[in-house]
């Protein structure tokens, strides 16, 4: 370990976070290896090492025996500080080498409040922050996740995007990167040849003209890229790659378990989750490949939990079967099992005997919306009686703490409609009078907590024209809400309105949006997702300073036939399928699920037929 | 080997700055992949149960720690030893397993070597300040005690004596048996450096290594 390096970890917080050496991470000879990708995760090593797509990734590329995958978080603010001072550059926990040795370096985009993260991670690392300003066909800075949705705003740092699913075209990549350094051609022919490549969006290679109202005028492509960038998907997930083990870590992380996937996408079509739209078609694994795999995770981790994850897993059709099937191994193993969340009526005594869902002092549920117009609206088909009978029977399983999340600020919402979370809260607790077993009630009372997320409009959906509520809407909501709570067994938490409007401004932001992000690495700022690092004010600032009016992307209601920013990419769910869940939402007319009726989104016919799916 | 052992390990290199809680944690996972058969508590929920001398604090190396708990069934030594080498962090080596001859709780002192590697100062000038410190009658200062908020002063002065100091090329080696342990006044090698680092008033790196433990009558722990 380097001197420099191992004095200042005496002075940080949770020095382990950087120090590798963790069990099953993966350790190459440099002389062996011909492509090295370093993948950043722009948040702490907490954070990032319970992203199971980093792990799906660095499990794949160091599959190649010539290509090395490292792993590299965004350190905290007290080790970046001490990493500035002594002149050490943000460096792969593995080999300690800095990112500038690096042929590739990629980053996964979760969330929008992490771009200031990339850009200062670019920094640390002492690589150029913009792809022009980096000319050699080395350090080719590349970016992925579900960000890449509309990377406009990103788009001047990126050399090249992934689209959708990356476990076959990143490799695509890499092998081109191989083959382009031996024939000796430039960065610019590397990108021009990898945009040729389903699922590679280059940002360099697209024109953007604006009309004098700000908004986009036309998507360009040229030196031959596609007009349309295309997503790319894994038809057939038992035979898709997947971690045969984890590298486990010496600290505590957020999540910390054998993590699972058994399908991707998800029936559900809920009309503002972008999830839900970008990741169709819906593919599930078989419940002996799931099996199998868990086992060989915790065979090589000595992790005693299993989530099954998902993005709605008691969706999985053969979640009985499933279970069954792990229990005929994890209980001698003394292994559980965990589900990420529950649907409101995916819910029953019967799954709770055979998982081990949260402890038995809280239960969380996301009916989204407090009316059932609301619900209707935004497609989320859960009733309240369907709640009522979730709720009498978790209250006869001995639970007595019910969570429940909603969101304020959706297209069409009205005061009754906040209103109506509150009263819904209400209804739970006096539930709880009414059916609670007399033993249960003896152990104390009930309590119901609300929590409210503001509503985030994001590309891919059909609210993907609404405007977002100001910020002084949204507060004002908060307030009446608050207001609206009478019973003492009812509480409240809100999260704050300021990281959601930046939230939304960055979501739908075009190119424009690259000087801001610029501007706010000079001054200082990363860590947006933390409470103690963000300041809406420091933003608004430079938003002042560069006379770019944020609103113009948070709160503006788009036309139906305004060309957006991200128009030029192509997740399979037709425009059209959008615009026509988005009109049913004004009318409140909901959509079925995929499982009970094909709603035509267009998925099919874009990416052909899939295994383990519900499309005709 | 059946019932009570003791398994000997080293924690060095990186693996120093993890803290013992999380140390704690992946050792639970190194002894769960080992498949040994070991002992569980019998509680709702079940745990596998071991118990660590003394804790090392965070950045400490320990080159003879040890770790207690029961098997099940009878495994030998060899077996023992190759089952819990199959999943280690860098720095992690499990290289002796003994039946305990002493209880846990009779450990009494800790033996220590450290380096102080003075950064701002030649290793004479620290040695020599060193030498200061040691002529003076008592070295007081305020400890932290368990008590939530307290302090009481403590003469350092009986454990500097006691210490073997040398100069190096690089700095100056301390070596050290200081009182640790469960019910006893526990003094720190931590203590030792900030007294030597704030008298000195230089700024001051330390390495510091747990080699052994004692029982009350000094007898190496066994």
């Amino acid at each position: 370990m380097d001197k420099r390096l191992e004095k200042i970890l005496y002075e940080v917080e949770k020095p382990a976070r950087y120090i590798g050496g963790e069990p099953n991470s993966i350790l190459k000879n440099k002389a062996d290896v011909s492509v090295r990708f370093a993948f950043c995760f722009p948040d702490l090593y907490e954070i990032g090492m319970s992203h199971l797509g980093i792990k799906i990734f660095y499990g794949a590329f160091n599959a190649r025996p010539d290509y090395w995958c490292e792993r590299v978080y965004a350190p905290w603010i007290d080790m970046e500080e001490k990493m500035r001072e002594n002149g050490i550059p943000l460096y792969a926990l593995e080999s300690g080498d800095p990112l500038t040795e690096f042929d590739f370096i990629g980053f996964t985009l979760q969330y929008e409040l992490s771009y200031s993260n990339v850009l200062n991670m670019l920094d640390l690392g002492g690589i150029p922050l913009k792809s022009a300003d980096r000319k050699e066909l080395f350090n080719i800075v590349v970016a992925g996740g579900p960000c890449a949705a509309n990377a406009e705003p990103i788009a001047d740092f990126i050399d090249l995007f992934f689209i959708g699913e990356g476990e076959e075209v990143d490799l695509e990549v890499m092998d081109l990167y191989k083959a382009c350094r031996a024939e000796g051609v430039s960065k610019a022919e590397f990108l021009r040849r990898a945009a040729q490549i389903q699922g590679v969006y280059v940002p360099s290679l697209y024109e953007i003209s604006y009309n004098a109202d700000g908004t986009v005028a036309a998507v360009t492509p040229k030196d031959g890229a596609p007009a349309k960038i295309k997503k790319r998907i894994m038809p057939d997930m038992d035979a898709s790659y997947y971690p045969e083990t984890f590298v486990t870590p010496l600290i505590e992380i957020v999540h910390d378990r054998a993590v699972e996937e058994v399908f991707r996408g998800c029936i559900r079509g809920c009309r503002f989750c972008q999830a839900g739209f970008m990741n169709r078609p819906v593919r599930e694994k078989s419940p002996e490949v799931i099996s199998a795999q868990c086992r060989s995770i915790c065979e090589t981790t000595g992790y005693d939990e299993i989530s099954l994850s998902s993005l709605s897993t008691s969706d999985y059709s053969k979640l009985d079967e499933l279970l069954d099937l792990l229990h005929t191994w994890t209980d001698a193993e003394k292994i559980s099992i965990s589900l990420p969340s529950l649907r409101v009526d995916g819910f029953s005594a019967a799954l709770t005997e055979k998982i081990k869902s949260v402890r038995k002092g809280g239960l969380t549920f996301a009916p989204e919306a407090g009316t059932q117009r609301m619900r209707d609206v935004i497609n989320k088909d859960v009733t309240e009686p369907q709640l009522r009978k979730t709720v009498d029977i978790a209250f006869a399983e001995g639970w007595n703490k019910i969570k429940l999340y909603f969101m304020i600020g959706l297209p069409t919402e009205t005061y009754e409609d906040v209103a109506g979370i509150a009263e819904l809260a209400q209804m739970v607790a006096d539930e709880y009078d009414l059916h609670a077993p007399q033993n249960v009630r003896a152990r104390g009372n009930v309590t119901v907590t609300i929590s409210t997320a503001s509503f985030v409009p994001k590309p891919f959906t059909p609210f993907q024209w609404e405007p977002q509520d100001p910020i002084e809407t949204l507060k004002d909501k908060q307030m009446f809400l608050a207001k609206n709570v009478r019973s003492r067994r009812v509480r409240y938490n809100w999260h704050d309105a300021d990281t959601s409007f930046l939230e939304a401004v960055f979501a739908r932001g075009d190119r424009k949006l690259g000087a801001v992000l610029l501007e706010a690495q000079k001054r200082g700022i990363r860590f947006d997702g933390w409470e103690q690092c963000f300041s809406l004010e420091r933003w608004l600032e430079i938003f002042r300073d560069l006379s770019i009016d944020p609103a113009f992307y948070a709160n503006r209601r788009r036309n139906f036939d305004e060309v957006l920013p991200w128009d030029h990419i192509d997740y399979g769910v037709s425009k059209s399928f959008l615009r026509r869940e988005c009109e049913k939402a004004y009318r409140a007319e909901i959509t079925a699920n995929c499982r009970e009726q094909c709603a035509g989104c267009g998925i099919i016919a874009s990416c052909g037929k899939v295994k383990g799916g519900v499309c005709p | 080997m059946n019932g009570d052992i003791r398994l000997w390990f080293r924690k060095t290199g990186p693996l120093r700055f993890t803290s013992h809680l999380d140390f704690m944690r992946y050792f639970g996972r190194v002894l769960k992949l080992s498949k040994l058969p070991v002992w569980y508590t019998q509680g709702f929920n079940q745990r596998m149960y071991f118990a660590f001398g003394q804790p090392l604090s965070l950045g400490m190396s320990g080159r003879r720690e040890f770790c207690d708990l029961t098997l099940t069934q009878d495994v030998s030594r060899g077996e023992i030893l190759s089952s819990l080498r199959k999943y280690n962090a860098q720095g992690f080596e499990v290289y002796d397993v003994t039946v305990p001859e002493m209880k846990l709780g009779e450990v009494a002192f800790g033996e220590y070597e450290a380096l102080y590697l003075p950064q701002n100062a030649s290793p004479q000038e620290l040695f020599g300040k060193i030498r200061d410190i040691l002529s003076l009658p008592e070295y007081l200062i305020q400890k932290k005690t368990k008590a939530r908020g307290g302090f009481k002063t403590l003469d350092l002065m009986p454990y500097l004596a006691t210490i073997e100091f040398s100069e190096t090329p690089e700095g100056v080696r301390a070596h050290m048996i200081l009182p640790c342990g469960s019910g006893r006044e526990n003094v720190s090698p931590k203590l030792i450096f900030e007294a030597i680092r704030d008298f000195s008033g230089y700024s001051i790196f330390q390495q510091i290594e747990r080699i052994g433990f004692y029982d009350a009558e000094k007898e190496s722990f066994r």
